[in-house]
Order: C-alpha cells, then structure tokens, then sequence
C-alpha cells in the first residue's frame, strides 16, 4: 500500500524541493500540489489522502486553519521556515515538524514515522470502502455490504452481507479508521453499520435476524446518536 | 503640509503668551510707581503697553530675521553689518513712537539690554530644543540598528530565500548561484548600513531591488511586481533604509492573498526632490494593521526632516497608496 501524499505551500520553489524527495521514496504516491489552503481543501473532498506535507503561514487560510477545517485529519508533516509554530503543531497531532530548508535525511526520517504508522494499522479508507489486511492480503470491502465488527481478542470479524472475515486487529483500530457518520461503536467488541440497524431496544441493536448487544456505557451515546 | 503647520502654529502661540505675559508684567511694575488719578494712570498704562509692545516686536524680529536668517545661517558677516544700523534706525523709530524726541541715548540703552536677553532667552531655547532632538534621533537610530538584524531582514526571510536558492541548486540550476550574490548583498548591505548615517542613494535602490528579487521567488507566478525607477544623481547621500520599510510594507499586505495580484513602486529623484510611490491591493479581512508597520519609518521621517517631507498614506477603495517627498534631498 503506497502512502498517498498532497503538498500545500504558498511558495512554488518549496513544491520542487517536495516533488524531489517524493519522487525518490517509492513508498510514496504524490495525489496533488497546492499553493493554498482552500484549493487543497477542495481536492480532498474528492480525493483520499494518508499524508499531507503543510506550511503554516499562507494567505487567506493559514495551516492551523485548514486543519480545523477537516472532518478527518491525516497524518500531518508540518513544513515551516519559523520555529514558533512547533508547540501548536502538538496540538494538532503532527507526526514531525520540519524547518526550511529541509534535508532529504531530515525529510526520510519523518516520512519514515507515517510508514510505520502506517504498517501498524489493519488497512485504510478509501471513497466508499475500506481496504483490510487478510492473510497478508488486502480485501476491499465497500461499506454498503459491512453489516458489522466483532472482535475476538487479537482479531476482529467482518461480517458482510454474503461473507465474514478475520483480520488481525483490535476494536479501537478499527474504530479509528471507519467514518463516524457511517458506523457505531456499540459494545467493547462490537462496531455496526448504521445503515444497516433495523431496531433499537434498551438492550440490543437488531441487524437483521442478529441481536447485538449494547454495553452498559454506550447506552447513552447510542441512544443519543441513533435518534438522530 | 502637517508638521510645517504644526510648526507655525505653535510659534505664534508661544510669541503671544510671551507677550501677554511681558504686558501683564509691566503694568504690575507700574501700578507700585503711579499713586493715584484715573486719566493719568491710563496714559501712564497705554505708554507701557505701547513700550512693551515696540520693544517686543524688536526682539522677534532680532530673532527670527536677524539671528535666525543670518547669524545661525552662515553669514555673520550680513549680520555684523546690518545690526548695528537696524538698531539705530528701530530706536530711532522708537522713540518718535513713544513722543519722547529727546531720549534716543536712552533708548538705544535699553533696547540693547533688552536685546541682549531676548537673544540668550532664544539661543537657550534653541540649543535645548536641538539637544533633544538629537537625543531622540540617536535614540531611534540604535533601536534601528536592532531592528535591522532582528526584524528588517527577518529570520524567516532568510530561510525563505535559502530554501529557495537550496531548490534551484537541488536541480542543478545555476540561477541559485546568481541568487547567493543577491543574498550576500542584501545581508551585507543590512549589516554595513546600519553603522552608517547617510549612504548613495544608488546602494538603497539596489538593496530593494534585490529584495524584490527574493520576493519574486517566494510568490511565483500570482505576483506581477511593477517597479520603475528614474535617477538623477544616484549618488546623492541619503540615510539608510528610508524607503525600504514602505516597499516591504507592500509587499507584506499586497502578498496576502490567494488570487493574483500587482505591486507598484516608482522611485523618482530629480534635482528638488525625492519621490516614492507604492501601490497595493488591501484585504481588510486579513490585514487589520497595515500602518502599524510603518510608525517606526514615520518618527525617523519627522525628526530627520520635519519641514520638508511629505508623506501621504491612504486606502482608496481596495488600493493601499504610499506618497513620500522628500525635498531638497537634506542630510
């Protein structure tokens, strides 16, 4: 799986350095340049993007801007020529922050962090489906036929509309990488469809024939969220 | 023209107070002398006022003409001649004024000593109001010479344009090269200037032509830079960094935006004067505090030439416009 990258920077001569070093880190896929925050936005509306290289002062719409603007962050580089920004950067989960001009070793080293970031989780999204690690395979599995997860210890179970898998992950994993507005955690072990809950009791969340079970500190956000 | 109006008018409020206060003075001093009768006492009253008033206007214009205009200007020897026959003439005048036919030795004397402490009470005045002057200019001078290796050329300038030489190199281009000597010339340029009090006018112009070079590379192809220049010494001697704030104003707050953009600057010297222009977009969503920037170059502007520039800032629509003239080149 290459890790999908964009650059956003105000200044065209930072973009060739970019493009350089993407270019010689085959891991990489570069899906865009930008010169502003609000073009970049634009992209990924359409776009699925794992990494992004940022600058943070640029007209109209600064770094720290844009990423208060995203619903779902990726993994973030921060690419600046000031050193004042590297405390606020913490606050917004940057993987590294990097001072221009930037060495490739230097540029290497934080790529190298996403990788394993990367490596760690059981797939990634993309439009509509999620791309899963299966017996050292990726399956793509569209969202519309994910009834739901259930996990069993190291493992967590995809049950489809025609077929299960088994993929080496934990619930939270999982969780972290689906959509909020398409799936609910329910229980400690269990992450549904929405669009597939036909009822919701005190209790349970019926999917089909299957009753699921609610856990004693979900009730309340299920409850809540499910109403909506 | 505010500073020169400013000027004025603060002259004439000092010249009346001193002489309401010269009359009120004397008509105290005479009020223990006279006794009694109300007739004499008011022709005894309009003699004073009378006195005080010619012996004033004597005294203003020993100052502001004589002194001022000669002494203090370089020709004493103007001065030297003219004095002499000036007061006798004023005295003579005088004393026809007063009706006193008789007296001409008398007043003479008296507008002498008179002359003599109006002169001393001026020059003090003078020399104080120069000394302070000086304090506050040297003042700003030094706070300058930080400023210009903190803020002028600012850090993060510096790492723009070395990341931006560094992606020509990167790609074997040699217009890095050409852009390291502009870099070392904008560096030095900070360095050494910044020690000096005036510098050809030619160095200042090159320093922010090199600027604009940098500024080019960092906005690419959304900023079209207009800059004419037309001089008619250049090596006439101005004071570092005078009109390089404004054009970094410009490019600051034209630069704030995502669609494309046009600065303008012309720079006009002739044999009367200096003349820069700049002209930018302005974002009002973005950029609250455009002139904020440019109070430090505004002070220097006014203690260096208080009665002979003139500096017109104004937002005109979306345009933020700069107008500055500089007459007589004075250094």
């Amino acid at each position: 799986m290459r890790i999908r990258v964009m650059i956003i920077d105000d200044e065209p001569r930072s973009h060739i350095i970019l493009e350089d070093y993407i270019e010689r880190i085959p891991e990489l896929q570069l899906t865009g340049s930008f010169l502003n925050a609000i073009s970049a936005h634009e992209h990924l509306k359409t776009n699925n993007v794992d990494l992004i290289f940022l600058d943070i002062t640029m007209p109209e719409v600064d770094g720290f801007s844009f990423l208060r603007m995203l619903d779902h962050q990726p993994h973030i580089i921060i690419i600046t020529a000031h050193s004042e920004f590297a405390l606020e950067s913490y606050e917004y989960n940057a993987v590294d922050y990097l001072k221009k001009p930037v060495s490739f070793e230097r540029f290497t080293k934080a790529v190298n962090k996403v990788i394993q970031q990367v490596d760690h989780l059981p797939g990634r999204l993309t439009t509509g489906q999620i791309e899963l690690k299966i017996d050292r395979e990726i399956k793509t599995i569209p969202f519309n036929t994910i009834r739901y997860f259930q996990s069993l210890g190291n493992y967590i179970k995809v049950i489809t509309e025609h077929q299960t898998y088994l993929s080496q992950a934990t619930t939270q994993d999982i969780e972290r990488l689906l959509p909020r507005e398409l799936f609910i955690r329910i229980h400690k072990s269990y992450i549904v469809n929405r669009s597939k809950i036909e009822k919701v009791n005190e209790d349970t969340v019926t999917i089909g024939t299957i009753h699921l079970p609610i856990g004693k500190t979900f009730k309340k956000y299920v409850r809540d969220s499910v109403a909506k | 023209m505010p500073v020169m109006k400013r000027k004025t008018t603060n002259f004439i409020i000092r010249t009346l107070a001193v002489y309401v206060g010269l009359i009120v003075i004397s008509f105290l001093y005479d009020f223990a002398l006279v006794e009694s009768g109300g007739n004499v006492q008011y022709v005894k009253f309009y003699g004073v006022a009378k006195w005080t008033t010619l012996t004033y206007a004597w005294i203003v214009f020993h100052n502001k003409v004589l002194v001022t205009q000669l002494l203090l200007n370089g020709k004493k020897i103007y001065y030297a001649l003219l004095v002499v026959p000036a007061i006798a003439i004023y005295a003579w005048l005088f004393q026809y004024a007063m009706g006193e036919v008789d007296m001409y030795r008398g007043t003479i004397t008296s507008l002498l000593v008179f002359t003599i402490i109006g002169t001393a009470i001026y020059l003090a005045w003078l020399y104080i109001d120069e000394r302070s002057n000086f304090f506050q200019l040297s003042a700003l001078k030094r706070e300058l010479e930080i400023q210009q290796l903190k803020t002028q050329l600012n850090p993060h300038f510096l790492f723009n344009s070395l990341n931006n030489i560094y992606s020509y190199n990167l790609k074997n281009d040699t217009y890095g090269n050409d852009l390291i000597l502009k870099l070392s010339q904008l560096v030095r340029f900070i360095v050494e200037s910044s020690k000096l009090d005036a510098i050809p006018i030619k160095d200042e112009i090159s320093f922010i032509e090199n600027y604009i070079a940098f500024e080019k590379e960092r906005l690419g192809t959304r900023c079209e830079i207009k800059f004419v220049k037309d001089l008619s010494d250049p090596e006439r001697r101005i004071p570092p960094l005078i009109l390089f704030p404004f054009i970094e104003n410009a490019f600051k707050h034209g630069s704030n935006t995502i669609r494309n953009f046009l600065i303008e600057i012309s720079i006009d010297q002739d044999a009367k004067q200096i003349r820069l222009f700049t002209k930018n977009v302005i974002y009002p969503s973005v950029s609250t505090s455009t002139k904020t920037g440019l109070t430090n170059i505004q002070r220097r502007l006014e203690l260096l030439w208080p009665a002979s520039h003139t500096l017109d800032i104004k937002t005109k629509g979306e345009y933020f416009i700069v107008d500055l003239v500089i007459q007589g080149h004075a250094n």
